[in-house]
C-alpha cells in the first residue's frame, strides 16, 4: 500500500458525476477574520452578551442617513447580483412592509450565510433592525431554508435573546430549491404565492397582503451584517469566501479584500492534485484557467472582475484535475436546467438545449447562439446567469471541446464518455 | 406612447405576436417572442401592438397607455 492518503476524494458541492460523489455544503468555518467574524470561535454561536462586547447597540437612524452610510462604504448586495444597497434603501417609499433577511442560500457551493447565522446572528439582526427602524417597519422576516436545522436553531436562539423593544423578528422557511432564494420568489412566497420568481422589477418590490401593497427591503444575510458594521463605523474591508472542490479543507473564511485567490486556496489547506480550472462566484459564476493571472487576482469584487471572474456569492471552487472538465460543465448545465422554475419558455427550452450542446461538444457557434437566445429573457436572472456561466466554461474549454468532437478526451486518454 | 408588456408565465411560444407586430417582435427558434419584459410603443405602431395583444392565444400580452 503506497500513498493512499494522497487519494483524497474531492467532490464538488451540489454536483454528482460518475466516479465523483457530490460534496456536502462546505459550511465549516476555517478562518475568522478581523471584520464580521472578529472574536468568533469556529462552531460557537455568539450570544447577545458576547456580541455586545464587540458591537455597540445600533443607533436609530433616518432612512436618508442609513442610505448615506451604505453609500459611504460602497455597500452592495452579497447574494450574487451586487445591487447597490443605498439605492435599495432610497427606493422604499410610503408605508414600509417587512425587512427581509435572505438566508436561503440556494447556491450549494456557498455556505457563508449559514456560517454568519450560526456564528454572529446578532450582527445580522442588528443590520436588519437598523434598516427596519430607519424605514419605520415593525417587522423583520428571516427567510431560511427548510432542513438546515443548525441555522434555524441558531437564529431562533438569537431572536429569543433580543430585547422586546425592537421590531418583531420572525423566521420564515422556504423550500430547498435553487431559484426559491431569488428575491422576487421570496416576496411572492411571503405574499401567499408559490416560491417562484415573479415580474416585480427592480426594488422597491412589493409584498401584497390584501389590497395594500407595501415595499419590501430584501437583502442577503451578509449584506445586513455589513450594514450593521457600517452603522457601527467598524471598518470591515474583508471578503467572505466559501472555498471548495479540490482543496484539502473546504470551508468558509473571512479574508482581507487584498488577499489573492492563491492565498484563499492556501487557507483551505491548498490544492489537491493538479487542478486545471476554477469556478468563481458559484455555479452561476465564471470559469477561469488555473494560471498565475487567476491565482494572483485579488478576491475582491473588482479584483475578480479584472480577470473576468465574479465574486458573486463569494464562491471559489477548484475543479479536480483528474475529472474531465467537459463532463463537469455538462453536469453543471444539467443541474442548472433542472433548477429552472419552469415558468418561462426560453429558460425551459433553452437551458436543456445548452446542456445537450455542451455534453455533445457542439460547435462553439451553436452554443453562442443558444446563449444569445436565453440571455436577458424570462422573469428572473436564472437563464441569463446560467448562460453566462456556461459561456465562460465553453470559452475556457474550447480546445478540449474540439478534441471531444474529434472523439478524444484528455482526462480519460480515450474516447469521451 | 404605450407600453407593451409580456407575462412570461402565460407565454407558450405560439409566435402569433411576431406575425402581428413584426416591426418590434420576432420569434426565437422555439417561437417565443424576442422582446424585453416591456417595450415602449409609439403612436404609429399602436395598431399593430393592439393586434398582437388581441390575437395572442395565451393572453400573455398587455398594452397600457403611458
Amino acid at each position: 500500500m503506497t500513498a493512499v492518503h494522497e487519494e483524497l476524494i474531492v467532490g464538488l458541492p451540489g454536483l454528482t458525476l460518475p466516479g465523483l460523489p457530490a460534496a456536502p455544503r462546505p459550511d465549516r468555518l476555517l478562518v475568522t477574520g478581523t471584520g464580521l467574524l472578529a472574536g468568533v470561535t469556529p462552531g460557537v454561536r455568539q450570544s447577545l452578551v458576547d456580541h455586545r462586547r464587540h458591537w455597540p447597540q445600533t443607533p436609530r437612524l433616518q432612512q436618508s442617513q442609513l442610505a448615506a452610510i451604505a453609500e459611504g462604504v460602497g455597500l452592495r448586495g452579497h447574494g450574487g447580483a451586487g445591487f447597490p444597497t443605498a439605492i435599495k434603501v432610497r427606493s422604499m417609499v410610503g408605508r414600509a412592509g417587512p425587512v427581509v433577511v435572505n438566508g436561503s442560500e440556494g447556491e450549494q457551493a456557498s455556505a457563508k450565510d449559514s456560517v454568519l447565522l450560526t456564528h454572529v446572528p446578532h450582527l445580522v439582526l442588528d443590520g436588519a433592525e437598523a434598516a427596519a427602524n430607519a424605514l419605520g417597519s415593525g417587522k423583520v422576516i428571516v427567510r431560511l431554508t427548510v432542513g438546515r436545522t443548525e441555522t434555524i436553531r441558531a437564529v431562533r436562539a438569537a431572536i429569543g435573546e433580543r430585547p422586546r423593544s425592537g421590531p418583531r423578528i420572525v423566521i420564515s422557511l422556504g423550500p430547498d430549491e435553487f431559484v426559491a432564494g431569488e428575491a422576487t420568489a421570496i416576496v411572492r412566497a411571503l405574499s401567499g404565492g408559490p416560491a417562484l420568481p415573479d415580474d416585480l422589477g427592480k426594488p422597491p418590490r412589493m409584498r401584497q397582503p390584501l389590497r395594500s401593497p407595501r415595499p419590501v427591503l430584501l437583502s442577503n444575510v451578509e449584506t445586513f451584517a455589513r450594514l450593521a458594521a457600517a452603522v457601527a463605523e467598524v471598518p470591515a474591508d474583508t471578503v467572505l469566501l466559501t472555498v471548495s472542490g479540490a482543496v484539502r479543507t473546504p470551508g468558509v473564511m473571512e479574508v482581507s479584500a487584498t488577499s489573492t485567490v492563491a492565498e484563499a486556496v492556501d487557507c483551505a489547506g491548498g490544492m489537491v492534485g493538479r487542478p486545471q480550472a476554477l469556478v468563481t462566484g458559484g455555479w452561476h459564476g465564471s470559469w477561469l484557467p488555473m494560471d498565475t493571472r487567476t491565482l494572483f487576482a485579488r478576491v475582491s469584487r473588482e479584483g475578480l472582475a479584472a480577470v473576468d471572474g465574479r465574486l458573486g456569492a463569494g464562491v471559489i471552487m477548484v475543479l479536480p484535475g483528474g475529472v474531465c472538465p467537459v463532463d463537469v460543465a455538462s453536469a453543471v448545465a444539467r443541474e442548472l436546467a433542472a433548477a429552472s422554475a419552469g415558468q418561462c419558455g426560453p429558460c425551459v427550452r433553452g437551458l436543456p438545449a445548452l446542456a445537450a450542446a455542451i455534453s455533445g461538444a457542439a460547435p462553439a457557434a451553436h452554443v453562442e447562439s443558444l446563449v444569445g437566445d436565453v440571455s436577458g429573457r424570462g422573469l428572473c436572472a436564472h437563464p441569463t446567469a446560467t448562460a453566462a456561466a456556461l459561456q465562460s466554461a465553453v470559452r475556457l474549454l474550447g480546445a478540449e471541446l474540439d478534441r471531444h468532437r474529434a472523439g478524444f478526451c484528455s482526462a480519460s486518454g480515450g474516447s469521451p464518455r | 406612447m404605450s407600453t407593451l408588456s409580456i407575462d412570461w408565465k402565460r407565454c407558450r411560444g405560439h409566435g402569433v405576436c411576431a406575425a402581428a407586430f413584426g416591426e418590434r417582435i420576432s420569434s426565437d427558434r422555439w417561437g417565443y417572442p424576442t422582446m424585453p419584459l416591456t417595450i415602449e410603443v409609439p403612436l404609429e405602431q399602436e395598431h399593430a401592438a393592439r393586434m398582437a395583444v388581441a390575437t395572442c392565444p395565451a393572453a400573455a400580452l398587455r398594452l397600457r397607455s403611458s
